[in-house]
């Protein structure tokens, strides 16, 4: 814990000195079983509560939004897998959103880590806001610290860089998130990650706004 | 033929201190150049064992010691085309005979026999006929619509030593 009010006082200096920053925790669970021999069921939660951001300089954990996800996953190939869900998110300040989600995932095992691709789009609806329309590509690696194989009990690191791009009429607009994470690897029902994850979008509005979450995540298989 | 349950396998990375000078020397005598081996210990429900895994004139080893440091096998990953066409041909009929629809995902030739001869497969590339020959390959299987992990050893003689379905580590921290 000293090391996050660390991380986040560093944090707060640093966005203090950019044009438009907010930081805050990112917690979230991940629940999946299969539903029979060919689909798998994935729910997921996540919410986010800002603590500080550079327009109101104040420090104080606030509840922005609680995200819903559920997905239906078919495996396509022995690495590969295509899913299509749906999220209610639940805004404190806006209108709910619904979104729909579709995605193709596929691993890569070489030698000593494992890589993953996900190429993702949605589609999200609110009342009194346009459409929104997302096409995302996540490439994400999973690195075993103690051997090339990661096994029950054992710790490894996961980095992540994912690109989006987004049109809501009339605008477009680009984001980047970069995430390092410390993972637990309990076993293969379990795991945990907690780490860094740094999102920036408003690139092709000239408005580039910084976002750095402390995530703790939860893995759960049923 | 085996049909042998689910492989679950346990390994971890050890440092080079761990294991006995003698042992590291002899293994490092068997290069002409500088080669980095990792040392793991390694545990699959049947056996114990330390491994040392390293890249060597373009292929990867895997060398298998038991826990009284004895070498007990020799592995090196190969490619389809490194194998005479009449190998390949043995290998993919009987496999074709277990599984109707398959991919070789990795091809493992394995040496077991006595330590010298074994040694001077690293260093010599002398390949004593006294060594015994099998092949370890993994497969991607289609089976009743449905893609599943196999691997398969066979012998010398293209003989189903075992067979088994390997048990692929659940990607929901890569998917979501």
């Amino acid at each position: 814990m000293k090391y996050y009010v660390l991380i986040l006082l560093l944090a707060i200096s640093l966005g203090l000195n950019s044009q438009s920053f907010t930081t805050g925790f990112l917690p979230d669970l991940t629940l999946s079983y299969k539903a029979n021999e060919v689909f798998k069921i994935v729910h997921k939660v996540e919410s986010r509560y800002p603590s500080f951001d550079t327009d109101s300089e104040t420090l104080k954990v606030n509840f922005e939004r609680l995200d819903f996800q559920n997905f239906v996953e078919r495996k396509v190939g022995l690495f590969s897998k295509i899913s299509v869900g749906y999220q209610f998110r639940i805004n404190y300040k806006d209108n709910n959103e619904h979104r729909l989600i579709q995605q193709i995932a596929w691993s890569d095992f070489l030698r000593g880590y494992r890589l993953g691709h996900r190429f993702r789009t949605d589609q999200t609806f609110s009342l009194g806001n346009l459409p929104e329309f997302r096409f995302r590509y996540r490439l994400k690696v999973q690195l075993p610290l103690q051997g090339q194989e990661l096994d029950k009990g054992e710790y490894y690191i996961s980095l992540s860089d994912e690109v989006l791009w987004s049109y809501q009429s009339p605008n477009r607009d680009f984001e980047n998130r970069v995430v390092a994470k410390i993972g637990l690897y309990i076993n293969d029902k379990n795991k945990i990650e907690t780490g860094l994850d740094w999102r920036a979008d408003g690139f092709f509005i000239n408005n580039v706004e910084h976002q750095l979450w402390f995530a703790l995540s939860w893995y759960k298989t049923l | 033929m085996v049909y042998s349950q689910t492989k679950v396998e346990y390994e971890k990375r050890i440092d080079e201190s761990e294991i006995p000078s003698a042992l590291r020397e002899k293994l490092y005598n068997c290069f002409d150049k500088k080669v980095k081996i990792k040392w793991f210990f390694q545990k699959d429900g049947q056996k114990e064992v330390f491994e040392a895994k390293f890249k060597y004139n373009e292929h990867f080893y895997s060398v298998e010691f038991n826990l009284m440091k004895v070498i007990q096998n020799v592995e090196i990953i190969i490619t389809e085309n490194e194998l005479k066409k009449t190998t390949l041909e043995a290998i993919h009929t009987k496999i074709s005979k277990e599984f109707k629809d398959f991919s070789i995902l990795k091809m493992q030739r394995e040496y077991r026999g006595n330590p010298e001869d074994l040694y001077n497969v690293i260093g010599l590339k002398r390949y004593s006929k006294k060594l015994d020959i099998f092949y370890d390959i993994e497969l991607n299987v289609k089976q009743n619509r449905r893609r599943q992990k196999y691997e398969m050893i066979l012998d010398e003689n293209f003989n189903i030593n075992l067979i088994r379905k390997v048990k692929l580590k659940s990607t929901d921290i890569l998917d979501y």
